[in-house]
């Protein structure tokens, strides 16, 4: 039963799940709670040529993703307040166009063969010591960000006058959350690969969110549900030899898909509790 | 170099046969994504346009592995995508970008852990990112037919889609049900992502839908107009992209999305510079809303 966590490569793969949990728990959150789903799938995306570059030209890869990524994220907010730019217009065809520059620079500049769908898809089963410092860094970050920074966010989120009105300026915290997002789903590539950060940010704390109404629980729950989402999606993916960063994304659907069975059938879990208690 | 010697290197690839039927295709799918385009960016249902192309490829990977035509497996994938985006945008308390992502995420793994097991045939790459070159006659059959059947459709219901995306509201109380005319618009959406996606490849196809018809919006707002200048712009770019692959031998699919988004970024440009050296007409508010 335990037998695929007795190798030593998977047990860091573990590591680096449990790790990248408190940033995809934590800032996934907020991305459920604000509707930044397209941002965060547009971002992972967009470092894809990052990441073929490094790969092409020997640089450290999470360093040249932050630095595509950052650099895409950037390009998304200024292109989308240019008027007659609508943002899901422009980040649409801005990922697309990372995609296919990620392509053309993989196919027929640095012939990166098969480690194209590496790139894509993830190899969470070959974690250096570096995705584990970041994973953890990211972590922490996120904790921090979150302690100092949610109620802020929680304002924002509901009613942006009322936020003026309370004194808070609703710019500011509003692009460090893009931009923490953006650096911590840089974190999640190399187990997730750049298709499937959503299946760490997006879909454990869309999960929670079916089950819980409170903001704090929403938070541990949905860094527990990455934690044992990915353990289990680790796990399977060795026994049946599957790709991990693909079956984790799986595993995680499936569990979002029985929620969602489960809150239909009893409504009662979420029934006449209060909204947001916040802090 | 002379003009003549210029035209001869410009024209020489499409005297090859490969390339000429390549060019036929990217004809069609200039038509097809140019129509459906407009009304997707007009509808602002861009995000959608890009996830449904991601959510069907469990179902080409399960025709490769089958042997059936790919044409099957992605209208499959796309039905099946589709139906999973509006149940599960049906749950309260999460809006409809949280569901596409959910069931993007969830279709994507389906699809990666199907095509990277060890019994399906090595392919994804050519799944994920097309293959312009490799059009069966069938597959230019199915354009035909589509593109077609697009028209007819779009004539037929162009007073009805112009009625509900201008305002739902007065939409509804002229006799016009926007809900379906709304149901009306996904299915064009996924008639015209049936011949893309198999073409310019799961990950790229939505550049064809949204980029002409978003360069479109920027340089003319007239309905009739906009559809006719996002098909020109997209069959341009589509020739123009397989031009560019051939003489720099770049994978055509991705050179023909690269320059979709290089024609947008540049009328974006010229948008933004022309209202800075021009004070904004008061004309200017959005034809469709």
């Amino acid at each position: 039963m335990l037998g695929p966590f007795l190798f030593p490569f998977v047990q860091r793969s573990l590591a680096e799940i449990v790790l990248l949990s408190f940033a995809a728990g934590l800032l996934g959150s907020w991305v459920v709670l604000r509707g930044l789903a397209f941002f965060t799938h547009a971002v992972g995306h967009g470092s894809f040529p990052g990441l073929v570059l490094a790969g092409g030209l020997g640089l450290p890869p999470q360093l040249s993703a932050l630095v595509v990524g950052l650099l895409f994220a950037g390009g998304l907010q200024r292109l989308s307040r240019a008027r007659g730019g609508a943002y899901d217009v422009v980040t649409a065809l801005l990922l697309i166009g990372a995609l296919a520059v990620g392509v053309i620079l993989a196919s027929d500049v640095f012939h990166s063969g098969s480690d194209v769908e590496t790139l894509l898809f993830g190899s969470l089963l070959a974690i250096g010591t570096q995705d584990l410092v970041l994973a953890g860094v990211a972590g922490l970050v996120a904790l921090a960000a979150s302690a100092w920074l949610g109620q802020a966010w929680l304002a924002t989120g509901f009613d942006h006058d009322g936020a003026r009105q309370l004194g808070l300026r609703s710019a500011a915290p509003d692009a460090l959350l893009l931009l923490l997002v953006a650096v911590t789903a840089i974190a999640a590539l190399t187990a997730v690969g750049v298709l499937l950060v959503s299946a760490l940010f997006v879909v454990p704390a869309a999960t929670a969110r079916l089950l819980t109404r409170s903001l704090r629980a929403l938070q541990a729950g949905a860094v527990l549900l990455v934690a044992a989402e990915g353990t289990a999606g680790l796990w399977l993916s060795v026994r049946i030899n599957a790709p991990p960063g693909a079956t984790i994304a799986l595993v995680s659907g499936v569990v979002f898909g029985a929620a969602a069975a489960l809150r239909a059938v009893v409504p009662l879990i979420v029934a006449s509790r209060p909204v947001f208690r916040g802090r | 170099m002379s003009p003549a010697d210029l035209v001869r290197v410009l024209v020489e690839p499409f005297t090859e046969p490969i390339v000429q039927r390549a060019a036929a295709g990217v004809v069609l799918l200039g038509i097809v994504g140019g129509l459906a385009g407009c009304w997707v960016v007009l509808y602002g249902l861009s995000y959608a346009a890009e996830s449904l192309a991601h959510g069907s490829l469990p179902g080409m990977v399960v025709a490769v592995a089958a042997g059936l035509p790919l044409v099957v497996g992605t209208s499959g994938g796309l039905l099946v995508a589709a139906a999973a985006i509006a149940l599960v945008a049906r749950v309260p308390a999460l809006g409809r970008d949280t569901a596409v992502s959910i069931v993007i995420s969830t279709m994507l793994g389906l699809g990666a852990l199907l095509a990277l097991a060890p019994s399906t045939p090595r392919g994804l790459a050519a799944l994920l990112f097309g293959d312009v070159l490799g059009l069966s006659t069938a597959d230019l059959a199915v354009g035909v037919l589509v593109a077609a059947l697009l028209a007819v459709l779009l004539t037929v219901f162009h007073g009805r889609l112009l009625a509900v995306g201008f305002d739902r509201e007065s939409a509804a109380r002229l006799g016009v049900r926007p809900g379906l005319v709304e149901l009306l618009l996904l299915v064009l959406l996924g008639l015209a992502l049936v011949v893309v996606v198999p073409a310019l490849g799961n990950l790229l196809a939505a550049a064809i839908l949204i980029g002409p018809a978003a360069t479109a919006r920027l340089v003319t707002r007239r309905v009739p107009s906009l559809l006719a200048v996002a098909v020109l712009l997209a069959i341009g770019c589509g020739l123009a992209g397989l031009e560019a692959s051939y003489q720099l031998s770049t994978a055509s699919g991705a050179t023909i999305a690269a320059t979709i988004l290089v024609v947008y970024l540049l009328a974006l440009g010229r948008a933004t510079l022309r209202r800075r050296s021009v004070p904004p007409a008061g004309s200017s508010g959005p034809a469709v809303r």
